[in-house]
């Protein structure tokens, strides 16, 4: 597969430290051209969520440059920065959903930050949410949700915007495989659609179902597999 | 066809019982205010009645050297203060409505017959005594006398009780100060308590105004809560003080009275709501700023 215009993520020559400790990511070149769908694999403390985290902008790297959208982030404003956020879904590991919101208001976050109309998205959310198969748990609070029910809600949040780059760190991991499956077919649509999809899983499963670059990432470097 | 719950939840949870507390604090801080408020207006209020009714009223006293002469020097004295103030009131004192004036300052007993107690002449006036233009006719006709207006009282008065207003402002102005500091801690205890909920807006795309407004809105709500229920038992105490038994001189004495204190206790729940606010929008974008810094 070939891809045309402005990558939709280029990291170069990042390096990331925390704190005065040693590199846990050096030299990484990675660039994700539009439309991609990528797998990132390694062992656990390989760095993978380190570098979703720089690639979804909740980190700053210690060292490179990182463009996103064909924007240098180091030069943008804060308010720059939210705009470009709104852009990227993000599924993480631990799913941070929002305790005391309903299944259905921790789904509608991101168009209700956005500034969207409650009534414009209402029919949006439903429908996402029978996609997931949660709509039946649609009022239910997060505490009262299975590890499998959290992630579907999770993973709903982050597509929910239809964001231009889709970010997912083990998004199936705790889901059976028939709801895995569907997942990634959840997954593909949304890069079918457009987005750029990176995910980051121990899910060998999962990598043979779609065709992708795989990186695997190992003592902080990153090496791409063919698929 | 699914539907969400009818009502938006709000992004931030209640946490009833850390808002309990701050709302008690809000409260007697907004009770204390709303007092010191009432009381400065109430003082206010008694010193310009006090200083109408002075402005009014005046007394002359009339030296006289002996008793023989008390009669004629007062019937002079009355003739130059009727065409002086021909609008006033006068009422002479008898030698012994005179005389007890002085007697709380001279102990028991009768007053001495040859004690020369002055003539006292009390005037009501609608108009100020011409004091100067007075003492030059008196002297003129030969009368020692003494003009009280009672301009160095009321000025006294109106001293102190400017003292008292200006005291009872700062009062409320250091209770705003307070409730300031109280908001901002308790903004940044609220940042810090939903670190968790703030990282999801962020990534949401959230930019520090959107998070600030929950801050501002949760504590503007506080605040004028808070306020409002102060103000309401302030109120009622004045009611008390203005209505119950024994009721004090710097009580309400009229519906217009009661009417203006209550439109400055809403400004001032208003004003609180305010400062809570602003306290909390500033507190939050400065540390949601700090922490992006730090990051």
């Amino acid at each position: 597969m070939t891809f045309t215009g402005a990558p939709t993520l280029d990291l170069q020559r990042i390096g990331l430290r925390y704190g005065r400790g040693p590199e846990v990511l050096a030299d990484i070149d990675l660039t994700l051209p539009q439309g991609s769908f990528t797998f990132l694999t390694g062992a656990s403390g390989a760095g993978k969520s380190s570098l979703l985290k720089l690639a979804y902008l909740s980190l700053k790297p210690s060292r490179g440059l990182i463009n996103l959208f064909g924007q240098d982030v180091s030069t943008l404003r804060p308010s720059e920065l939210q705009v470009l956020r709104r852009r990227i879904g993000v599924v993480l590991q631990d799913f941070r959903l929002i305790d005391h919101l309903s299944v259905w208001e921790n789904v509608a976050l991101p168009l209700r930050v956005a500034g969207r109309t409650r009534s414009d998205y209402i029919p949006d959310v439903n429908e996402l949410l029978n996609w997931v198969g949660l709509g039946h748990r649609r009022n239910a609070l997060p505490p009262t949700l299975s590890g499998g029910e959290k992630q579907r809600c999770a993973i709903a949040r982050a597509v929910i915007a239809k964001p231009d780059l889709l970010i997912a760190d083990e998004p199936t991991g705790n889901v059976d495989p028939e709801i895995g499956a569907r997942l990634l077919r959840l997954f593909a649509e949304m890069n079918r659609l457009g987005a750029t999809v990176l995910i980051a899983t121990h899910d060998v499963n999962l990598i043979e179902e779609v065709t992708a670059r795989t990186f695997h990432l190992q003592d902080g470097q990153l090496r791409e597999h063919r698929t | 066809m699914i539907e969400p719950l009818a009502n938006q939840q709000p992004l931030l949870p209640a946490r009833p019982e850390q808002g309990r507390a701050l709302l008690l604090v809000l409260f007697v801080m907004a009770f204390l205010a709303a007092l010191a408020l009432l009381f400065a207006r109430g003082a206010d209020r008694l010193s310009d009645r006090w200083t109408a009714q002075l402005s009014q009223s005046s007394t002359v006293q009339i030296l006289i050297p002996n008793e023989a002469a008390r009669a004629p020097q007062m019937a002079a004295a009355q003739d130059l203060l009727q065409a002086a103030v021909p609008r006033g009131t006068m009422t002479p004192l008898t030698r012994a409505e005179a005389g007890a004036l002085i007697k709380p300052w001279l102990g028991g007993g009768d007053l001495p017959d040859d004690l020369p107690v002055p003539g006292v002449i009390q005037i009501d006036s609608p108009i100020k005594l011409p004091v100067e233009t007075l003492e030059r006719q008196f002297a003129d006709a030969g009368l020692t006398t003494v003009i009280d207006d009672h301009s160095r009282f009321s000025g006294q008065l109106k001293q102190t009780v400017g003292r008292l207003v200006l005291l009872g402002s700062a009062l409320v102005g250091l209770i705003g100060l307070a409730a300031t500091a109280v908001s901002m801690f308790a903004t940044r205890a609220g940042l810090a308590a939903q670190r968790d909920i703030i990282h999801v807006l962020v990534q949401a795309g959230a930019t520090d105004g959107f998070i600030a407004r929950l801050f501002v809105g949760q504590a503007t709500r506080r605040g004028l809560v808070g306020a409002g229920l102060g103000a309401i038992a302030a109120l009622f105490i004045w009611i008390v003080i203005s209505f119950g038994p024994g009721q004090g001189s710097v009580g309400w004495r009229g519906l217009g009275d009661g009417i203006i204190d209550m439109i400055a206790l809403a400004a001032l729940s208003f004003a609180f709501g305010l400062i809570c606010a602003l306290a909390a929008g500033w507190a939050s974008l400065r540390q949601l700023r700090d922490e992006r810094r730090r990051a």
